[in-house]
């Protein structure tokens, strides 16, 4: 009983979780085409202490299905040379009801700011925080306008993209052992 | 004369949309069958980046790298992390999709030959208001996928 009872509390001791190999998939839907492209190298963490969450993503490891679509994403819409990474910097602002002692997926709000394109603004959205014995897992999806970041498509494919993009993340956090 | 200028203005028109549709159906590049223009270990190449990552990513970002490495882990949604346990420098293959197969093939711990696009280096201090800083020296490729 004692070995239990030590065993649930040193469960998750450590305050920060994190992966390089998140992934972020986005989707543009419309009457014309369907667009999808994944980025498997995300990098993210999570302070189980205080809620913080931060996301690191390279531009250029989005692959999409055809190399034209992927030119023009890299080259004219986000400008990954002149704008690498995009990022997020938020906090769950309901950490406090998730118990990172007790396995269970537990409801999470998000509140920071997302920065695509060198543009940032505010950014609010539900997941989901799974907590198992070894990991947590971190999983979004909300929508991002396209204009907000000044990202601008040119007319003669304007029909072919949503002005309003579905972005699903997913993430498996393991302890950060320094 | 006329009728001849209209057939050959009608086949280029015909030649143009084929072309154009050929180039917007294309699928992207298999960056992993093509030469490489860097051949080189996993080991070398962190050393390099981490010696003067200035002149490194000068050399190597947006390259075309062949790597050979042992396998720290493997991420079934699709990437590969070569380095060596223990060691906080990693390199991280995101696989493409045409290349998530063979995944299923390797195990961490075995040497593999992978190939991909260099796509950038970071190697931050830790820093109190920074969650992702102080994960150690890490490379990322793009594009890539275990040699066949």
């Amino acid at each position: 009983m004692a070995v239990m009872i030590s065993g649930i509390t040193t469960l998750h001791a450590q305050d920060r979780y994190f992966t390089k190999t998140g992934t972020i998939t986005f989707f543009s839907k419309t009457d014309l085409e369907n667009i999808e492209a994944t980025n498997k190298i995300v990098t993210a963490a999570l302070s189980i202490k205080t809620g913080a969450v931060q996301f690191s993503v390279p531009m250029k490891a989005f692959e999409f299905r055809k190399g034209l679509m992927q030119e023009h994403f890299n080259e004219s819409y986000v400008e990954s040379d002149k704008y690498p990474n995009g990022s997020f910097k938020g906090t769950i602002t309901n950490n406090a009801d998730i118990k990172y002692d007790k396995p269970g997926t537990y409801e999470a709000n998000v509140e920071g700011q997302l920065t695509i394109h060198g543009v940032t603004r505010p950014v609010s959205t539900k997941g989901k925080v799974v907590v198992a014995e070894k990991s947590i897992e971190a999983n979004t999806s909300f929508n991002v306008l396209v204009a907000d970041y000044k990202i601008s498509i040119p007319s003669l494919v304007a029909d072919k993209i949503s002005k309003s993009v579905q972005i699903n993340v997913t993430t498996k956090l393991e302890p950060f052992t320094p | 004369m006329k009728k001849t200028a209209f057939i050959i203005t009608g086949l280029l028109f015909v030649g143009f949309v084929v072309v154009g549709y050929l180039m917007y159906t294309n699928e992207t590049t298999d960056q992993v069958r093509k030469t490489p223009e860097y051949i080189l270990s996993a080991k070398e190449l962190l050393t390099e980046f981490e010696k003067n990552d200035v002149n490194a990513s000068s050399k190597y970002i947006d390259k075309r790298i062949q790597l050979t490495g042992v396998l720290k882990s493997i991420d079934t949604s699709g990437s590969l992390i070569l380095g060596a346990a223990g060691d906080p420098g990693e390199i991280i293959i995101a696989v493409h999709p045409r290349y998530k197969e063979s995944l299923s093939k390797v195990s961490a711990g075995s040497t593999v030959v992978v190939q991909g696009i260099c796509s950038s280096f970071s190697q931050d201090k830790p820093a109190e208001d920074d969650l992702l800083s102080g994960l150690g020296a890490t490379i990322r490729f793009r594009s890539g996928g275990i040699k066949p």
